[in-house]
């Protein structure tokens, strides 16, 4: 048994050894992350891009487990001591960062939820303003992204949350040519992208955080950029990349960002009948079925809602259509009506 | 010094290094270290909590779908109502009142109760979705840890066999395990894709015609050999067949204007890390976006929690 555990012992020092000769291959793959694939549950939230935006600053950050945000949940004072904790430059694992806040004082306690004071306090050290009445209320993590996100722009002792994380400025504007390089480096294979905007080209970092685009960079000649923070890291101006860049909206409709169930194809009648099969597209039990059929005919073979679109409810989309029934015919009344009150007085 | 450079490549090829940068999330909490004791026991840990969570989450998820179909039910009768009333209201308003401005304060109270009542309804739709999107999102990480727990069940079979062997007499081992499974993989891959090239467009969804195309994760798996997990950051596929348990994780992007495809970054067989050297040479599968939409030019490819989302450039919003 002695012999063993020496054995194992031995083996695993080894291993360590081998895992250190190939650290050098390890940061090197690129993944663009944006709105849809950061987190597997931000899809309807309304602060989606500040989530990734918070994100891409260090402002929160994920802890392993699923890949989920969960925003309407309350946020946790522990949670909130580790994302304070590392933005604020503490360092260790989760556990440590949590105490070191609450010794630095950034949250109270690490119990319980915290609150829009609390936020305050963690991340400006309680200089940041806070909804009025709402200080001691408690916000879910979606709230607090929307509270956070005010501090992009609204600066609190002078500065932003950009300027907090040391981001500067990058290019805005249209971008004339993309170019991405494969390559190859112990063994692992990435995709390096360069944009060209104004003239100039700019090197894009390897992990991204993008709004309002679709991953593959090659896409994005002839859009606009609205605006990019070059990664905090690069202090050389030469070595600078871009690590946060947001296009402008509607420059990619939501559709080719976001998910949304469909029917199956098998169901397109331009399809040949010899490719169809005799299995039958999932159906999802759990969806109100009510939700294919919000005052309008949308068929889905695979049972889930008629959105048209990430964020757009049935209500949104088709509830729209009596009012202006209404409204057309009260128009048309209302003229009426006017014409008549006018004669009336006479 | 000659032993020892061999022993190290041939470690290299099987036993798990730290280039797992890319090795994401899970893969990379409870598959990177092969003598890593505790890793059966954190995963069992994250398995009860996950599915606590999820037992947590789904009474939440039906109650406010529940909630939105009585609302809706509720919803419908109401606006066919007033569609149907519509003129005879205006009409009431109209001769009802003394002055314009009474009509048009009433039409206002009536489109404003209107508003609120779709903007509440819509509230609850939304938050329905968000609760259901968390759940299902971690329905998904379930079934991530179920096939790594299978996985490290195939790692300690191996090292109940191998584990008494040294180094290179076990990496000799995976070696030949390896060379014995690849073969078999690489065919059931390349029937996998002949399958999905040819049945394009019954793996493939479409809400509507200006919807972007959904090859779901079920559907998908409904004409595969092997199962194919879809998540938002990255495609997992897992093979297990008598002892052999092997997860392969890939991104599927675009090649070109008509074709996308599945390409592998990492695998581990029995729960050792596979060389980065053997994924560049599996082949995953292939989308002909031609074959799919032959009018179209161009194509976006995204993945997200269950499907691989494909939009045509043509809808993009200018």
């Amino acid at each position: 048994m002695e012999r063993r555990d020496e054995e194992l012992k031995r083996r695993t020092f080894l291993l360590s050894l081998l895992m250190i000769v190939c650290v050098g291959a390890a940061s090197v793959y690129a993944h663009v992350q944006n709105e849809n694939n950061l987190y597997s549950d931000i899809e309807y939230s309304e602060a989606k891009q500040e989530i990734v935006l918070l994100h891409g600053i260090k402002a929160i950050a994920r802890e392993g487990g699923a890949s989920v945000f969960k925003p309407l949940d309350l946020l946790a004072r522990s949670d909130l001591a580790y994302w304070a904790g590392n933005f604020r430059g503490l360092v260790g694992t989760p556990k440590d960062i949590r105490e070191a806040a609450l010794e630095q004082g950034l949250v109270a306690s690490l119990e319980g939820y915290a609150t829009y004071a609390d936020v305050s306090q963690a991340y400006f050290d309680g200089a940041a303003p806070v909804p009025e009445d709402l200080a001691e209320a408690m916000l879910s993590r979606e709230q607090f992204a929307l509270y956070m996100g005010t501090f992009f722009s609204e600066p609190v002792n002078g500065k932003t949350l950009f300027d907090m994380a040391g981001l500067d400025a990058g290019p805005d504007g249209i971008v004339e040519d993309v170019e991405k390089e494969h390559v190859t480096e112990g063994g692992n294979s990435y995709d390096v992208f360069r944009i060209k905007v104004g003239g100039q080209w700019y090197q894009v970092s390897n992990h991204p955080k993008i709004l309002n685009g679709p991953v593959d960079l090659t896409q994005w000649i002839d859009k606009r950029i609205e605006f990019s923070l070059y990664a905090a890291e690069s202090a050389e101006a030469d070595g600078r990349v871009l690590d946060i860049i947001k296009v402008g909206e509607a420059q990619f409709t939501e559709d080719e960002i976001a998910a949304e169930p469909g029917v199956s194809m098998i169901d397109d009648p331009g399809i040949d009948e010899a490719d169809r099969s005799n299995e039958e597209a999932p159906s999802s039990e759990e969806e109100p079925s009510s939700f294919i059929g919000f005052g309008g005919s949308t068929n889905t073979a695979s049972g889930n809602s008629g959105m048209d679109g990430a964020g757009s409810g049935p209500a949104e989309q088709d509830t729209s259509r009596p009012l202006p029934i209404i409204l057309i015919i009260g128009g048309i009344l209302l003229i009426a009506i006017v014409a008549w009150l006018f004669l009336k007085r006479k | 010094m000659g032993r020892r450079t061999v022993l190290i490549a041939l470690v290299l090829l099987l036993i798990p290094t730290i280039a797992y940068a890319h090795v994401v999330g899970a893969f990379k909490d409870f598959l990177v270290g092969i003598s890593d004791e505790e890793a059966t026991r954190r995963l069992v840990e994250e398995l009860e909590d996950t599915r606590l969570q999820i037992e947590n989450l789904t009474p939440h998820v039906e109650r406010l779908s529940a909630e939105f179909a009585l609302k809706q039910d509720e919803q419908i009768p109401l606006l066919q109502f007033y569609q149907s009333i519509g003129p005879d209201v205006l009409l009431g308003f109209v001769f009802d009142a003394e002055t314009v401005v009474d009509v048009l304060a009433n039409l206002r109270l009536v489109e404003m109760k209107l508003d609120e009542d779709l903007a509440a309804l819509n509230r609850l739709y939304r938050e329905y979705l968000q609760v259901k999107s968390t759940r299902d999102a971690l329905a998904s990480y379930e079934q991530l840890l179920v096939m790594i727990e299978s996985n490290l069940k195939a790692r300690e079979a191996f090292l109940e066999e191998y584990g008494h062997l040294n180094e290179e007499e076990m990496a000799q081992a995976a070696e030949r395990l390896w060379a014995k499974e690849a073969g078999i993989l690489d065919e059931i891959l390349l029937e996998d894709m002949e399958k999905i090239d040819r049945r394009i467009r019954q793996v493939t969804v479409r809400q509507t015609p200006r919807s972007p195309f959904r090859i779901e994760e079920e559907l998908l798996n409904q004409y595969t050999e092997l199962d194919y997990y879809i998540q938002s950051d990255h495609v997992y596929v897992h093979h297990n067949k008598q002892g052999v348990d092997i997860i392969l994780i890939g991104m599927v992007t675009r090649d070109d204007p008509h074709t996308a495809s599945l390409k592998f970054e990492a695998g581990f067989m029995n729960g050792v890390r596979i060389s980065d050297l053997y994924m560049n040479q599996m082949l995953g599968f292939v989308i002909d976006y031609g074959k799919l939409h032959p009018t179209s030019a161009d194509f976006y490819v995204e993945q997200t929690n269950g499907a691989i989302i494909i939009t045509p450039a043509e809808m993009a919003g200018e």
